[in-house]
């Protein structure tokens, strides 16, 4: 009876051990193709629509670009506050477009992602293995779990400052080379490099308390497991 | 641990093994081993009951405080 119940409890663990085993293989492997298929592979993506949310977008028009179709028309000065209008990119078929920038903006996320999840799913196919084995409250246990934590807070302080970083280049990128279009005006789009002013409120640093909560949930179950574990060498020595 | 246990001593007066105390009792040889060696941090009293049943002896036959540096562990409970 027993052992029956034993070998009914290990089943989940086994399951997840062996998940894990299969998702340490699979994910760097889909990532790593996708690395392949943005760098080697350019022309894949020309097609693809890319959607960037950029936040609030102003325009700062130059002297006499703007005219207004109605209303008013023998005015000599229009003002124009918080005029807001949608970043439209469009891909173009030579490297120098945005798809060629936002490839090397997003290679290193690329890269990093499968690497964290790698590292991660390592982790916890360890943890399930030690736990299928019934070794649950061992040294080696303990240290995973607070292994898991301290990858999921690190890579959430890291993968926030990548996402600023990008979404900086990204927009720095626009304003030099980005045109507003869908605005109820005739315009003339100047040439001055600065014409996209991006809200630079909307870009602070992309950070997400959910990781953090996460890790620091982890690392209490740690703290949980260490305190096991001493209990469980006590029962140990109990005879 | 300044508790010492004199399992050996007594185990010699009576001429009985390890391995034999051990089916007696009805615990393992590790454990008994454990007892043996003066590793173990706590005995149960079901397990001094039993031991003193088949060596026939009292616990303080079997049990000695040497005095030592106090072992470590949770210390006498505190006032609340």
């Amino acid at each position: 009876m027993e052992s029956t119940m034993k070998t009914n409890d290990n089943k989940l663990p086994k399951f997840f051990h062996r998940l894990f085993a299969v998702l340490e293989i699979v994910v760097p492997a889909v990532g790593l193709i996708l690395c392949i298929v943005v760098v080697a592979v350019p022309s894949l993506l020309h097609n693809v629509q890319m959607e960037m949310e950029l936040g609030q977008v102003g325009l700062l028009p130059e002297s006499g670009a703007l005219t207004a179709l109605g209303g008013n028309a023998n005015a000599e000065t229009i003002t124009i506050k918080n005029l807001q209008g949608t970043v439209s990119v469009k891909s173009s078929a030579d490297d120098g477009g945005v798809f060629a920038f936002t490839r090397a903006a997003t290679l290193p996320m690329l890269i990093a992602y499968p690497a964290f999840l790698m590292v991660l799913f390592d982790l916890l196919r360890r943890l399930f293995r030690s736990v299928a084995l019934g070794e649950s409250f061992t040294d080696r246990s303990v240290h995973l779990v607070h292994k898991i934590g301290v990858t999921i807070i690190v890579f959430t302080l890291l993968s926030a400052g990548a996402r600023t970083w990008h979404n900086h280049a990204v927009a720095n990128y626009l304003g030099g080379h980005a045109t507003v279009q869908g605005i109820k005006m005739a315009f003339t789009p100047p040439q001055a490099s600065d014409v996209i002013i991006v809200n630079s409120t909307h870009l602070d640093f992309q950070f997400g308390w959910e990781g953090i909560l996460t890790g620091l949930l982890v690392l209490a179950l740690g703290e949980v497991f260490r305190q096991g574990l001493a209990l469980k060498k006590e029962n140990d020595l109990t005879v | 641990m300044p508790i010492k246990l004199n399992l050996d001593r007594v185990m010699l007066e009576q001429r009985i093994s390890l391995t034999e105390l051990a089916d007696r009792i009805g615990i393992t040889l590790a454990n008994l081993s454990i007892l043996k060696t003066n590793k173990a941090r706590a005995v149960r009293f079901s397990t001094l009951e039993a031991l003193c049943r088949e060596l026939n002896c009292q616990p303080g036959d079997l049990l000695e405080f040497v005095p030592g540096p106090p072992s470590e562990g949770p210390g006498p409970a505190a006032d609340l």
